[in-house]
């Protein structure tokens, strides 16, 4: 029975050493380094910067550079690793590179990287159609001119500053990647694995020091980045956590003890009071839009008067406000707003007279319909949008049936549309952000070839056509194609094939002690805080 | 007893081995696309083929029963593979998260064992009175309610008084904190730094005393149950006529035979405690095996959840295994 007693007065003893250190003796520790804590909302999906296509930017957005940034809501560039660059004809580019870069390993930025890392990006999308490459399908040959001068030889025009800016798939890094992580061929899968691992080989001002893609990724500020000075920022954070918080009032629960210095995700219903007790909100556009999609392959949503219908039954007017609550701009067209090819007048108006003469015409009206739309499970908006137009659709006497799932079966709902269209959803959200500034990007998703996310089964070759000729007109006569993206926008508006719903406005709520600069943000660069404008007392 | 070793753990390979394949199988059937995760969630024109081509990679293309057959035989070669979503060793994101849930677990258990069988014996003792009552009705309502349930009101309480138990450290810490065991309170303190160690002890007794909740007082309404009768036998009424104090009787004769039955009530209920943990550990925002399992889910990412679920079998045999063993050793009359 000692053993008993041992046990009991081990047990209690524990607890009242738990209890008393949580009371009493249990304070936050005086910092040590300046300390910024991120919440983000999702894992890392991955961290090699010629691989990476999706959450991962968070991440790489501090850690790498591409040659240039650019701004599509103010139309300008900004030099990164380039300094200058020149377009010397149509498929001739030379880049200048800014001199006295290092990458993380301390080894110098030359040409070489750059033609290294772009070439690495653009073979493993062409061998193995993983990640962004595609970007730079139409570079044909880089050349070294020299070593802080590179020359871009291409297949046919191209907007090649648009393409080196983009989000995903133009970070430089150094080519000595393949010596770490002893591989021969830049394609070789141990170089992704040398990444993943935690490692980063970039020129930006911070390098990362720990990685778990599940729960936290530490970022050691990069002391010997050339853009310090410039920045001019003697409080940026030393160290940064990213921090997964799935968890939306987690984050707010976060922030308001204290341990979480800027929260992306926090409940946009919790926005206002945040405000009140002294927390900051900074604003930032996004192109990260919600487009409704139809299914143009299964009866009713594959008659052009019921979409209209449908699309009539929308109250556009108080979507933003009931969706997002105020976080957004209505959709117009497909393109978002601020986006190149952006089209204004593309709005569908709520009429739902107009939608009853549309169902006459489809020879429905009366007729009991019932359709389908799937969201994504814990996508609140979608949620609030989707009983908004069942109440709707309701008053036109057809029944919408609404099925939430997590996005890997939303997304495979979607693509289900070219297999068997009857098993796919009549109504389903496609949320799209881009990689760099091109409608293509956007519109794409109702090209006939993308069967993997061409949720709508829409095969016109007039819509065809017309985004392949602009997209061919970029790099040659950029007006000449923005008005074929805008013919085609106004294509799919008079099919109402898709519809963009709304732009994200996103919303960062940020500690009273923490300033966000202006420069931190860039609406292309999604999620990205480039944290040398961010001021940590 | 070598033979009981033998047959034990023969029978446990056996079990994994099914629970390997059954996990596999159930991933199968899951909706979700796992080369679609492998290949980075492709978005470009060629989308459909890099698809196709990780599906050939992760050799999805191959008829089930060999795809069954490949992936065991790897995985119990100790080949645990990439994983499919994060691009990291299984083995190692399993292993450190099955450390952080483990501390979790073995604080609550070294707390939940003895504080059950005292709160059992005081019940037992004042069979009958209004604590017993109160602490019957205490019991029964702490079995019952949903464990996410007492940690989200645990964590909203803690946050009123001031305090944010959320994660296993504090972020600051962190960067000094050297890993050696994984277990965050050891290394605190094979790192000398008690300051370490008293952030991690207070981030740890809230969840843990909501992971205790369960099998303490299961074994706590056990205790008084089991004692009640045996108080009320015609040995101990004889001895009470005799003089002999209650609580020497409880203490030195009738627990005796009441701890191996703890015991064994403890290892069964540690397969409830890993499932409480893993939602408790998401609530508090601590890293662990709840945690890998949900984002393996989402993500179709069979190697990390199939690994998960063969590293939490291979524990929860170990120690049921562990509990009999314990039990022969203090009951004679058991037999193994």
């Amino acid at each position: 029975m000692r053993l008993t007693r041992s046990l009991v007065l081990a047990a209690v003893l524990l607890v009242a050493a738990g209890t008393l250190a949580v009371f009493t003796l249990w304070r936050p520790p005086a910092p040590q380094v300046r300390l910024l804590v991120y919440a983000y909302r999702d894992a890392i999906t991955g961290i090699d910067p010629s691989v990476e296509f999706d959450t991962g930017l968070v991440v790489l957005g501090a850690v790498y550079e591409p040659l240039l940034y650019y701004n599509p809501l103010t139309k300008q560039f900004e030099p990164a690793l380039a300094e200058n660059w020149l377009r010397v004809n149509e498929t001739c580019w030379i880049f200048k590179l800014r001199e006295g870069v290092v990458f993380h390993d301390g080894t110098p930025m030359t040409s070489e990287a750059v033609r290294f890392s772009i070439l690495r990006t653009k073979t493993i999308y062409e061998e193995k159609g993983v990640g962004p490459g595609y970007i730079w399908d139409s570079v044909e040959d880089i050349v070294v001119l020299n070593d802080t001068a590179v020359g871009f030889k291409l297949k046919y025009p191209a907007p090649l500053d648009l393409i080196a800016s983009s989000a995903y798939g133009a970070y430089i890094y150094s080519p000595r990647v393949l010596r770490y992580a002893g591989a021969a061929d830049p394609t070789d899968e141990s170089v992704r694995l040398w990444f993943e691992e935690g490692r980063s080989l970039g020129s930006g001002p911070y390098y990362i020091d720990y990685y778990d893609p599940l729960n936290e990724v530490r970022l050691r500020r990069f002391d010997k980045w050339w853009g310090w000075a410039r920045v001019n920022n003697p409080l940026a954070p030393e160290l940064v956590i990213i921090k997964i918080v799935s968890d939306p009032v987690t984050q707010v629960v976060g922030l308001r003890g204290g341990g979480i210095h800027i929260a992306m995700a926090v409940p946009r219903a919790e926005v206002r009071s945040l405000i009140d007790e002294g927390f900051k909100v900074v604003e930032q556009h996004t192109y990260y839009s919600y487009i409704l999609m139809f299914n143009t392959r299964r009866w009713p949503t594959n008659v052009t008067e019921f979409r209209l219908a449908v699309l009539h039954a929308i109250p556009w007017g108080e979507l933003v406000d009931r969706a997002l609550r105020g976080f957004g701009i209505p959709g117009s067209g497909i393109v978002p707003y601020g986006y190149p090819g952006y089209v204004d007048d593309l709005r569908f108006e709520y009429n739902l007279t107009a939608a009853r003469e549309l169902l006459r015409r489809a020879g429905l009206e009366g007729a009991r319909v019932r359709i389908e739309i799937v969201i994504t499970v814990g996508y609140e908006e979608e949620e609030v949008f989707a009983k908004l137009l069942e109440s709707e659709l309701r008053k036109l006497g057809i029944e919408l049936e609404i099925r939430s799932y997590p996005w890997e079966v939303v997304r495979e709902c979607g693509a289900a549309v070219w297999r068997n269209p009857e098993e796919a959803p009549h109504l389903i959200i496609n949320d799209w952000w881009p990689t760099y500034p091109t409608p293509y990007d956007y519109l794409y998703l109702l090209h006939c070839e993308s069967r993997e996310w061409n949720w709508a089964g829409y095969c016109n070759e007039e819509l065809d056509y017309l985004l392949d000729t602009a997209f061919e007109l970029e790099g040659q006569d950029y007006e000449r194609a923005l008005r074929l993206y805008e013919e085609a926008q106004r294509l799919v508006f008079r099919e109402g094939v898709a519809a963009a719903l709304w732009t994200v406005v996103q919303p960062y709520v940020v500690s009273p002690r923490v300033r966000i600069r202006e420069e931190a943000l860039n609406p292309l660069y999604m999620y990205v805080i480039r944290f040398q404008h961010v001021e940590v007392p | 007893m070598a033979g009981y070793y033998a047959r034990r753990a023969l029978l446990g390979l056996s079990l994994v081995l099914g629970l390997t394949v059954v996990a596999y199988l159930l991933v199968y059937v899951a909706p979700g696309d796992p080369a679609y995760v492998w290949a980075g969630r492709p978005r470009g024109p060629r989308a459909a083929e890099a698809i196709e081509l990780a599906a050939r990679e992760l050799g999805l293309d191959q008829p089930l029963y060999v795809q069954v057959a490949s992936f065991v035989h790897r995985f119990l070669s100790g080949s645990w593979g990439t994983s499919i979503a994060f691009k990291r060793p299984v083995a190692e994101i399993v292993l450190r998260s099955f450390k952080a849930t483990a501390e979790l677990l073995l604080f609550s258990y070294l707390v939940s064992v003895p504080l059950g069988l005292s709160i059992g014996v005081f019940m037992a003792l004042r069979r009958g009175s209004g604590i017993d009552l109160a602490l019957k009705l205490s019991s029964s309502l702490l079995i019952s309610v949903p464990r996410f349930w007492l940690a989200i009101i645990a964590v909203l309480a803690l946050y009123i008084l001031g305090l944010q138990p959320f994660g296993r450290v504090d972020p600051r810490y962190l960067v000094e904190l050297r890993e050696v065991t994984g277990f965050y309170l050891l290394d605190s303190l094979l790192m000398l730094r008690p300051d370490v160690f008293l952030d991690s002890l207070a981030r740890l007794v809230p969840p843990a005393l909501i992971v205790a909740a369960y099998p303490t007082f299961y074994i706590a309404k056990y205790v008084r149950f089991t004692l009640s009768e045996r108080l009320y036998e015609d040995y101990v009424m004889e001895a009470v006529s005799l003089g002999v104090s209650r609580g020497t009787l409880v203490t030195r004769y009738a627990l005796r035979g009441v701890i191996p039955a703890v015991l064994q009530l403890a290892g069964v209920n540690f397969v409830y405690s890993f499932v409480d943990a893993a939602v408790v550990e998401i609530v508090f925002m601590r890293e662990g095996i709840g945690r890998v399992l949900v984002e393996g889910l989402l993500r179709s990412d069979y190697p990390l959840i199939v690994a998960t679920f063969f590293v939490v079998s291979l524990v929860l045999i170990a120690v049921n295994s562990a509990v009999d063993v314990v039990q022969k050793r203090l009951d004679p009359r058991v037999r193994i």
